[in-house]
C-alpha cells in the first residue's frame, strides 16, 4: 500500500509540474463559462431586418415601429424594389424582408385580410425558423381568442446560460479526462518507460488507478469551479441535492476516465491517442449530447447513435439536479447506464492490457 | 531546393508509413460529417404533450382533438389531476401540458374568452417558446386572423438543415486535423530527440518548417475535397459558387491554421502540453465561430471579438459562397483577413522556432 501511496503522489507531481497544462486545465472550465454566460447565447437577438413597404400607409408604418420596438431586431435598411433584396442578403446586411403588399390599409379595411410577407435568409434554417416565428408573432397577433397563461417552469427567464452550464460541465469532464488519461498512458508506452513500470512490484490494476486518480481530483476541483462561478456570477440555480449531484460527477468522470483507459490500451503513439480522444469525441460530445441541440428533434436514427454518447446522460442528470430538483427515484435510469458504460470500458481494457512485451 | 524536395517526401514517407494514423485522419472526419450534419438542428420533430381536462366538455375536448390531429404534437396522456401532471414533467416524459380548467365551456359559450393555462419544460428557453408558440397556433387554427403571413425561406426553401451544417462541420473537421497535426509535430521531434539531429544537419529553419507543413496543408486541401465529395454524392448539396474561389481561400485559411498550430508547437515542451493547449484555442474558436450558435446573437462586444477568429471567418465564406453564391466581389474582405493571419501567425512561429 506504501509503494502504492508513493505511485500516486508521483503522478500527481508529474501534472502539477508542468505550469503550462495546469494553467490550461484550471483555466480552460473558467474561459469557457464566461464565453457561455457572457457572448454565447441561443436566443434571437439584434436580428438585421429590412422592410419593403410597398403601401406606406398608416397601419403599415405602425406595424413597422412595433416590429422595431421590442429591441429584437435593427433596421438594415428600406428596399424600394425588387432587385434591391438580393445584394441585401448576399452582403449579409439583412437576414430577412419584411414586405406589405400595395393597398394595405385599404385591404385590411374592406376585405378583411391583407398580407405580409416575410422573405428570409434560410441558409441558416434553424435561425429563419426563429426570425420567422418571432416577426410573425408580432405582426399578427398569433394567440388564439382566449386568456392564455404560459408558465416557462425552471427556466422561467428562458436564459440559454441556465441550459448551456450544465453541457458544460459534461463536455470539459468528458474531453479532459479521457485526453489526459488515454495521453498520459500512451506517453509511457512511446518513451519507454511502462516497462520499467510493469516490471515494478506495484500491480497494473493499481498502475491504472494511480494514473487516472489525480484526475478524478482534478475534476472535482474544476466542477466546483464551474459550480460557484455560475452560481454566483451568473446566477444559475441549483434545485436539487449537491451531494447527489457530486456523486453523479464521480461516477461520469470514472466513465471519462474508462474510456481514456481503453483509448490508451489500443493506441501506440501520443498522436493516435489524442486524435482519438479529441478528434473523434469533441463533436460528437457537443454535437450528439443534446448540449445546444435538443436530441428530440434529431431523427430517429441519430437518436438511437446519441445513446452511446455517455454525455447525453449525464447532461440529463445534471439538468434534472440543477434546474429541476429531481432526485435518484427520477434519474436512476441515466445513473444505472453510466455505471454500465464504465463497467464495459475498464472491462474491455483489462481484456486488451498487455502486461508483456511485444 | 533539392534539399527541401528531399525533405518534403521524408516527411511524406513518415505519415503514410503510420499505419493507425491514416484511417484517423481520412475516414474519422467523413464519417462525422456523414453523421453529424444530421445533429445539429432546432427543427422541432415532435413535441411529447399532456393535457389536464378540468371541464370534460364538448368543448375541452375539441382542444384535445385539435392536439391529436397535429402533426408536431405527440399527445401523450389526458388526465385530471395535477400531480399526474407535475410528475410527467419532472421525469422529462412530457416537455408541455396544457390545462383546461373547469368552466371553460360555459365562457365559451357565454362570449368570454375562456381560460387555458400551459406549463412548459423551460430547460431549452428557445425550444420551449417554439413549442409554446406552436400549441397556441394549433389550439387557435381555428379562429381566423386578420393579417396573414406569407413566409418564403431563400436560399434553402425545404429549411434543409444538413445544407447549413455540411460547410461549417467541414470547416471545422479540416480545422482540427490541420490544427492538431502542426500542434503535435514540432514538439514531437523535441520530445523524442530528434530535434537535435536535425538541427547538426545543413538542413535550414525555413525548409525544416516548409517540410514539415507542406504535407499537412496538401492533407487538409484532400480533406476539404473529400468532404465537398460526399457532401455533393450524400446529400446532394452543389455549390452555389465557384469551387476555385473555395479552394483559394482554402488554401490561405490552410496557411493561418497550420502557422497557428506551429506556433503552438514552438511554444510547448510536450507533446502533451500541444494538444491541451490546442484543444483549449479550438474550442474557443469553434464556440466562437458562429457554427452552433448565431455570432448575430452576441453582444457587440463579443462579436467584435469574434473578428480575430480565422474560423468564424472562413465558416462564414463557406456558407456565404456554398448556399448563398456570393462571388469574389461579396468576399473580397475575407481573402485579404485570412492573408492576414496567414502572414501574421507564421511569422509569429517561425521567429520562435529554435
Amino acid at each position: 500500500m506504501n509503494a502504492f501511496a508513493g505511485f500516486i503522489r508521483k503522478e500527481f507531481f508529474h501534472i502539477f509540474r508542468d505550469k503550462r497544462s495546469m494553467y490550461v486545465l484550471f483555466g480552460l472550465p473558467i474561459v469557457q463559462l464566461m464565453l457561455f454566460g457572457y457572448a454565447i447565447r441561443n436566443e434571437l437577438n439584434h436580428a438585421d431586418l429590412a422592410v419593403w413597404d410597398r403601401s406606406g400607409d398608416a397601419v403599415t408604418r405602425e406595424l413597422t415601429s412595433r416590429i422595431f420596438a421590442s429591441g429584437t431586431f435593427r433596421m438594415a435598411g428600406v428596399v424600394r424594389h425588387e432587385s434591391e433584396i438580393d445584394p441585401l442578403f448576399k452582403s449579409g446586411r439583412a437576414r430577412q424582408i419584411v414586405v406589405f403588399e400595395p393597398d394595405f390599409e385599404n385591404r385590411l379595411m374592406r376585405e378583411g385580410t391583407a398580407h405580409v410577407g416575410l422573405i428570409t435568409d434560410a441558409s441558416d434554417p434553424n435561425q429563419a425558423q426563429i426570425l420567422q416565428a418571432a416577426v410573425g408573432a408580432i405582426v399578427a397577433d398569433v394567440k388564439p381568442n382566449m386568456r392564455v397563461s404560459v408558465r416557462m417552469l425552471y427556466n422561467p427567464q428562458l436564459r440559454s446560460t441556465n441550459l448551456f452550464v450544465p453541457g458544460l460541465i459534461a463536455i470539459i469532464l468528458m474531453l479532459v479526462n479521457a485526453l489526459m488519461t488515454s495521453i498520459s498512458i500512451t506517453r509511457e508506452k512511446e518513451l519507454g518507460t511502462m516497462e520499467a513500470l510493469l516490471a515494478s512490484p506495484l500491480p497494473p490494476i493499481q498502475i491504472l488507478i494511480g494514473k487516472v486518480i489525480p484526475y478524478l481530483a482534478l475534476s472535482m476541483v474544476n466542477v466546483s469551479t464551474v459550480l460557484v462561478v455560475a452560481n454566483v456570477v451568473f446566477d444559475v440555480p441549483f434545485v436539487g441535492s449537491l451531494p447527489l449531484f457530486f456523486m453523479e460527477a464521480v461516477l461520469f468522470t470514472m466513465t471519462a476516465l474508462s474510456l481514456g483507459i481503453l483509448i490508451s490500451t489500443k493506441a501506440k503513439t501520443q498522436q493516435v491517442a489524442m486524435f482519438v480522444a479529441l478528434g473523434g469525441l469533441l463533436l460528437p460530445t457537443i454535437l450528439l449530447s443534446g448540449f445546444i441541440f435538443p436530441v428530440e428533434n434529431m431523427a430517429i436514427p441519430l437518436q438511437v447513435v446519441s445513446n452511446i454518447v455517455p454525455a447525453r446522460w449525464f447532461l440529463e442528470i445534471v439538468r434534472g439536479i440543477m434546474l429541476k430538483g429531481n432526485g435518484l427515484a427520477e434519474l436512476w435510469e441515466e445513473t444505472l447506464i453510466l455505471a454500465v458504460m464504465t463497467v464495459a470500458f475498464i472491462a474491455i481494457s483489462l481484456k486488451n492490457f498487455k502486461i508483456r512485451l511485444e | 531546393m533539392r534539399t527541401l524536395k528531399f525533405l518534403i517526401r521524408k516527411e511524406f514517407l513518415q505519415i503514410f508509413r503510420n499505419k493507425a494514423m491514416l484511417p484517423i485522419l481520412f475516414v474519422m472526419p467523413l464519417v462525422q460529417l456523414l453523421i453529424l450534419v444530421h445533429a445539429a438542428s432546432l427543427d422541432i420533430k415532435r413535441i411529447p404533450v399532456m393535457v389536464r381536462d378540468n371541464d370534460a366538455s364538448e368543448a375541452s375536448r375539441a382542444v384535445i382533438r385539435s392536439i391529436e390531429a397535429s402533426d408536431l404534437l405527440d399527445l401523450r396522456d389526458v388526465v385530471s389531476d395535477a400531480p399526474s401532471v407535475d410528475r410527467a414533467l419532472q421525469n422529462g416524459d412530457v416537455t408541455l401540458a396544457v390545462v383546461i380548467p373547469p368552466g371553460f365551456e360555459r365562457d365559451k359559450l357565454r362570449g368570454s374568452p375562456p381560460e387555458i393555462q400551459i406549463l412548459a419544460d423551460a430547460v431549452d428557453g428557445l425550444s420551449a417558446n417554439l413549442a409554446v408558440n406552436y400549441v397556441l397556433g394549433t389550439i387557435g387554427a381555428t379562429e381566423p386572423g386578420r393579417i396573414r403571413i406569407d413566409g418564403r425561406y431563400r436560399y434553402n426553401p425545404t429549411l434543409n438543415d444538413d445544407n447549413y451544417m455540411v460547410p461549417g462541420i467541414l470547416v471545422l473537421l479540416v480545422t482540427m486535423i490541420g490544427g492538431f497535426l502542426s500542434a503535435m509535430n514540432v514538439v514531437r521531434e523535441r520530445e523524442i530527440g530528434t530535434m537535435e539531429q536535425l538541427n547538426v544537419t545543413p538542413i535550414r529553419k525555413t525548409e525544416f518548417i516548409i517540410a514539415k507543413l507542406f504535407p499537412f496543408w496538401v492533407i487538409g486541401l484532400l480533406e476539404l475535397g473529400f468532404g465537398l465529395f460526399i457532401g455533393w454524392v450524400v446529400f446532394g448539396l452543389e455549390s452555389q459558387g465557384s469551387l476555385w474561389l473555395i479552394f483559394a481561400a482554402a488554401m490561405i485559411y490552410l496557411c493561418a491554421i497550420l502557422g497557428f498550430g506551429l506556433l503552438i508547437s514552438t511554444m510547448a515542451d510536450t507533446q502533451q502540453q500541444a494538444m491541451l493547449v490546442a484543444w483549449f484555442v479550438m474550442v474557443v474558436f469553434i464556440l466562437m465561430s458562429g457554427l452552433f450558435t448565431p455570432v448575430a446573437s452576441m453582444p457587440q462586444w463579443a462579436q467584435v471579438v469574434t473578428w480575430f477568429n480565422p474560423v468564424m471567418w472562413f465558416i462564414d465564406f463557406m456558407r456565404r459562397v456554398m448556399l448563398v453564391g456570393a462571388g469574389f466581389a461579396d468576399v473580397w474582405p475575407t481573402f485579404v483577413v485570412l492573408t492576414g493571419f496567414a502572414l501574421g501567425l507564421n511569422a509569429l512561429a517561425v521567429a520562435r522556432v529554435r
